[in-house]
């Protein structure tokens, strides 16, 4: 038994030292790192193919930071934002239809980051011109706007900063 | 080792237990051979019968009747739809059940007054459609495929709605009908229902060729606050949902329709107003020209499609 024990231990020796050398000579290879690179090691920055080196509108609309829970009602009134119309999303999952047109806002900010995911909601067309999805905070270049609601855009400014910051929230 | 020691584990006793318990059913090899065989046999039959209902499957005859086919290749060139469905198979199987059953049918109400219209004399010139016409079923089947079409005396494309109202000033010297109105909606529907089941054959050619231009370019002209088109819904995302609804390709071989959004039968044009007015955009009047422009080039993506009117629509 105790040389079974002893073969245990050696066997645990053997495999530490082998990851900490490969684990050093990896970190050697590229520039040092922290230990909180390796703490990060499980999060994605947030890219998309298309979108890389797209900056977004960076500043926020207002000044204000944006609400979660009013970007949350917004996005289930179908009158503002109604963006479960075309977008599903597991965390909405005690609404009930969710359309099925756009693609799926899971994990959306790991897929954008928040200035781009700001400009999407302000005007999509500027990265998919030919985008379903409606220009949110933009007042001109539309054709034959209904009377009631001409000169206006369909989000108040701070509207989409409340869904900006729900948006954040899905990584 | 276990059976050496005096008292076990209890836990120990149960597993020992179990052992024991199995090797009760341990089959000779006489038995265990019998069964492998018949294994074997049975694996045997399951694969022939596999392979005659795989066969008989491949071989059965194709359904070929085209009623039941759920899409068809357009028919002529250039149509941007690879098939042609039919809003029937967007709407819900109790929806079709209402359309196919003709006394369930809520629109039979409004064929009911079609009909009674049709023999009415009306006007100065104290006729009815009958008096020239005959009988709709005879006369006038397969009207309702060719519309909206170019009409030589009114010097442009006009709709079904628009040559009843035509005839009604010039030959019966009655007022129009209102295009939304009851007698409007009914005697249209009387009309196309005897064109049911033929295929949908609006022609683009000659003076109609304008139309159908500016028709297309309504098509894919974004419009409202939303900022759509119809291609972007009807061409590009039909099957899909939006929110609770099925997207369809927007087909208008079913109108008149009964809509049981509307609880009555309606027009085409009151439809495109509603599709106007849900991305925020101003509406056009009924039998307006554009709307007209539109149904020309909108019965021509559906050429090939079967009439249905009088559809039920949701």
């Amino acid at each position: 038994m105790s040389i079974l024990k002893l073969f245990y231990v050696a066997a645990i020796v053997v495999f530490c030292t082998t990851f900490l050398v490969l684990k050093a000579s990896f970190a050697c290879a590229c520039e040092p790192k922290t230990t909180g690179y390796f703490l990060q090691m499980g999060k994605v920055e947030p890219t998309n193919a298309r979108l890389v080196n797209r900056p977004g509108i960076a500043k926020s609309l207002t000044g204000v930071s944006g609400d979660i829970t009013a970007g949350r009602q917004i996005i289930l009134d179908r009158k503002r934002g109604n963006c479960l119309a075309c977008h599903r999303m597991t965390i909405l999952n005690d609404q009930p239809f969710h359309g099925d047109i756009g693609p799926s806002l899971n994990r959306v900010a790991l897929r954008y980051t928040g200035p781009q995911l700001r400009q999407m909601l302000v005007d999509a067309r500027k990265y998919f011109p030919k985008t379903i999805m409606p220009p949110f905070h933009a007042a001109t270049g539309m054709h034959r706007v209904r009377k009631n609601f001409k000169g206006q855009t369909i989000l108040t400014a701070q509207e989409i900063e409340n869904v900006v910051a729900f948006l954040k929230t899905l990584n | 080792m276990r059976t050496n020691s005096a008292m076990p584990h209890p836990a120990a006793r149960l597993m020992f237990f179990n052992i024991q318990f199995s090797t009760n059913f341990q089959t000779s090899p006489f038995e265990e051979a019998k069964m492998t065989n018949q294994i074997k046999k049975f694996s045997r039959t399951s694969y022939f019968m596999t392979l005659i209902i795989t066969i008989l499957v491949c071989a059965a005859p194709p359904a070929a009747n085209a009623q039941t086919r759920k899409s068809i290749p357009p028919t002529g060139t250039g149509n941007p739809l690879r098939e042609l469905v039919s809003g029937y198979y967007f709407a819900s199987l109790a929806t079709r059940a209402l359309q196919d059953d003709d006394f369930d049918n809520p629109s039979s109400l409004w064929l009911d007054v079609g009909q009674n219209l049709w023999k009415k004399a009306d006007g100065q010139a104290a006729k009815s459609c009958a008096s020239c016409h005959g009988d709709a079923k005879d006369g006038l089947k397969g009207v309702g495929t060719r519309y909206p079409a170019y009409d030589k005396k009114a010097k442009t494309v006009i709709n079904l709605e628009q040559r009843i109202n035509l005839c009604r000033v010039s030959h019966m010297k009655a007022a129009p009908w209102g295009y939304e109105s009851k007698e409007l909606l009914s005697i249209t529907s009387h009309i196309k229902q005897f064109s049911r089941g033929l295929p949908v054959a609006v022609k683009i050619d000659g003076p109609a060729q304008a139309s159908f231009k500016r028709g297309k370019s309504f098509y894919y002209q974004r419009r409202g606050q939303l900022n759509m088109n119809c291609a972007q819904c009807h061409e590009l995302s039909y099957g899909n949902r939006i929110r609770s609804d099925l997207l369809s390709q927007g087909h208008s071989n079913g109108f008149p329709t009964y809509r049981l959004k509307w609880q009555k039968v309606g027009s085409l044009h009151r439809r495109f107003k509603g599709c106007n007015k849900q991305v925020r955009a101003e509406p056009y009047k009924s039998g307006s020209r554009e709307y007209v422009d539109l149904e020309l080039y909108l019965a021509w993506r559906g050429n090939g499609l079967n009439v249905e009117t009088p559809a039920v629509r949701r």
